[in-house]
């Protein structure tokens, strides 16, 4: 061991060898390239990103991403310019489309759709990227933990073998109702079930790290384990942004879910509330649900493409 | 077959399954027995305040949370008693009310999954053969959208297209009449009869290519019989292995559904249990769902093996 410790150590500080390493032919995607390169680790992150460009600019992905972006943009925006959600009137209750500047109509206590569907896929998208922010956080940090020590991995494992005995909706639901419903309880029960893919994917990306050449000799050179785990960051990078778009859209949805089962933050116009008040009133005005049922609707296909396109990528590239 | 099932793998793989679940109900237990107080579960209750202590006498909720767990284990492994519904219907055992609705629920899943089966396969088997031409193409964008479509959203918008066809009849259900159970099934069968074809068809796709039916073809075997005989049993079997967990999400997606189309199936009682507190009944339904669902991941991994021989030195 000592020899080959020494041998490592001659070859690292030997500026000539460390910096240029060797030239190598690659596959990325389905091209093949010749790549003069510093070293493995720039190699590595350039693969990564070369995939993720091939992402966007398939069709699917292309559209979905765009599209996806768009959604979220006038979710923020939009809200500028319309009437007071909260505004209501008794008196002008379920009105038509279209009718006293209602652009959809108004609901049971003559609020106006229009401005409740674009103020509540705003909250949507307030809780969904908080949620998936503590996702990320709790996700990137466990993922590298189980990837590299073999103890956080014993534990984990089983702590996400009890969770995936419930379906993640009956979690969501759980949490919901055991914790009284408002902002922080539900961003709590979407992170409870959504940490888990994350992480997954981190874990089994950092134990394909393990086997390369710069950990095998950082361990051996007795490199501290949190410069090495510090130095995984720039590869899941990827993996993480793919994650992402696909996780922050779930996110927004998680809370139309929870409506179904009457868990509502109170006074609070969501895509979830939106859709609920419409769907109790449904067999009589039908036109009521129209506005926020496409929202959801509109994001859930960019979700399909999108998760379409990821799956075109990684097969193509394998 | 017999070894398939009845090897060292299996039952260690069912030891654990039945231990998971353990661990979720006590963890359930907990959560549902600490963080609201003892005396919430009857605090939205209308009755008088007497008789809620008598309630809460009777049945030992004032009593320390070790002594009421070892009570209600004892009371599932003895006589299968889930405790009582205190809002729902008061004072009745929680089996009984859960009972005839689950019944319910387990045909109508059952119906949407033979249904999805067969459909789902013949789809598939229409798309695999195909898959060169216009049909193939038209399946594989059918498959990208409706695969993993939440199933209320499909129920809404039928819900929506039948109120505008001015049939709104056929949306509310009724246990006796036939013609209002089309909807709901068809709902739920929807996204579970895409994953059945695009499972099928990629089996079939996928084997057509293989260098056997190549062989198979070189030697005058007609293209029918090479389908009849090793590729549509190539894609049963596929098929067969995600039965049950698919059996399982039907069960789930028949908890929107019930609500969307007023059945009185799970989803029913699931809901009126969350808006009235009525934590046994929700905790008992969730024990339920961890039950179901893990034994459903058993049931595949054995399926998986008897299908598969193959896979059977993998898993040593």
């Amino acid at each position: 061991m000592n020899v080959l410790k020494v041998f490592l150590q001659n070859q690292l500080n030997d500026n000539d060898v460390n910096k240029n390493l060797f030239p190598k032919f690659s596959f990325t995607g389905s091209k093949f390239v010749y790549q003069k390169i510093q070293n493995m680790k720039d190699f590595e992150t350039k693969k990564s990103f070369e995939k993720l460009k091939l992402f966007l600019l398939s069709p699917f992905g292309a559209i979905g991403t765009t599209f996806l972006i768009l959604t979220l943009l006038a979710g923020i925006f939009v809200p500028f310019s319309t009437q007071s959600p909260y505004h209501f009137d008794p008196a002008s209750a379920f009105l038509d489309f279209n009718k006293d500047g209602h652009i959809l109509g108004t609901d049971n206590l003559g609020r106006d759709i229009w401005a409740r569907t674009w103020w509540g896929l705003r909250n949507s998208i307030g809780i969904g990227i908080s949620a998936v922010t503590a996702d990320l956080f709790v996700g990137v940090i466990l993922g590298l933990l189980m990837g590299y020590y073999r103890v956080f991995d014993r534990i984990f494992s089983f702590v996400i073998k009890v969770l995936n005995t419930i379906p993640n909706t009956i979690i969501l639901i759980l949490l919901a109702i055991i914790l009284t419903p408002n902002v922080g309880t539900i961003i709590l029960g979407i992170v409870v079930t959504g940490w888990i893919p994350m992480t997954l994917q981190v874990r089994s990306y950092v134990l394909s790290l393990n086997t390369l050449d710069f950990v095998t000799s950082s361990k051996l050179l007795d490199t501290p384990n949190r410069f090495i785990i510090k130095d995984f960051l720039p590869y899941i990078l990827p993996i993480i942004f793919s994650m992402l778009i696909l996780t922050v859209p779930t996110a927004v949805l998680a809370d139309t879910t929870l409506s179904f089962f009457g868990i509502l933050v109170p006074n609070l116009p969501t895509l979830g509330s939106a859709v609920n008040a419409a769907l109790s009133v449904i067999a009589i005005f039908p036109g009521q649900i129209v506005g926020p049922i496409f929202v959801v609707v509109f994001l859930v296909f960019n979700v399909q493409m999108i998760s379409i396109a990821m799956a075109q990528v990684f097969r193509s590239s394998r | 077959m017999y070894r398939f099932i009845f090897n060292k793998k299996t039952w260690f793989d069912l030891l654990e399954t039945l231990v998971l679940v353990f661990v979720t109900l006590t963890l359930v237990f907990i959560l549902m027995h600490v963080i609201p107080g003892q005396t919430a579960k009857l605090a939205n209750s209308s009755l008088p305040i007497e008789q809620q202590r008598a309630l809460v006498a009777q049945y030992g909720l004032d009593k320390p949370l070790l002594s009421q767990y070892l009570l209600y284990l004892n009371g599932i492994f003895t006589k299968l008693d889930f405790g009582i519904s205190l809002a729902v219907r008061v004072n009745d055992h929680v089996s009984n009310i859960i009972d005839p609705k689950i019944q319910l629920s387990l045909i109508m899943a059952l119906i949407a999954l033979v249904f999805a089966f067969f459909l789902g396969y013949i789809f598939g088997a229409f798309f695999g053969i195909n898959f060169k031409n216009i049909f193939g193409t038209l399946g594989h964008i059918q498959i990208a959208i409706f695969i993993s479509l939440p199933s209320y959203i499909l129920g809404i918008l039928v819900v929506v297209i039948a109120s505008a066809a001015n049939r709104a009849d056929l949306v509310l259900f009724d246990y006796h009449n036939a013609a209002t159970w089309v909807l709901p099934i068809l709902v739920l069968s929807i996204p579970y009869i895409t994953s059945f074809a695009n499972l099928v068809s990629g089996v079939i796709k996928n084997e057509s290519q293989m260098q056997y039916v190549k062989f198979a073809r070189a030697k005058g075997l007609s293209a029918w019989k090479i389908l009849t005989r090793h590729l549509f049993k190539r894609g049963i079997f596929s098929s067969l292995v995600i039965l049950p967990t698919n059996f399982v999400g039907l069960i789930i997606g028949g908890l929107f559904i019930d609500n969307i189309f007023a059945i009185p199936g799970i989803g029913s009682v699931l809901g009126q249990a969350i808006l009235s507190k009525d934590y046994d009944i929700v905790q008992t339904l969730i024990i339920l769902f961890a039950f179901l669902n893990s034994f459903s991941f058993w049931v595949r991994d054995v399926l998986l093996l008897m299908t598969d021989p193959r896979l059977a030195s993998a898993f040593k």
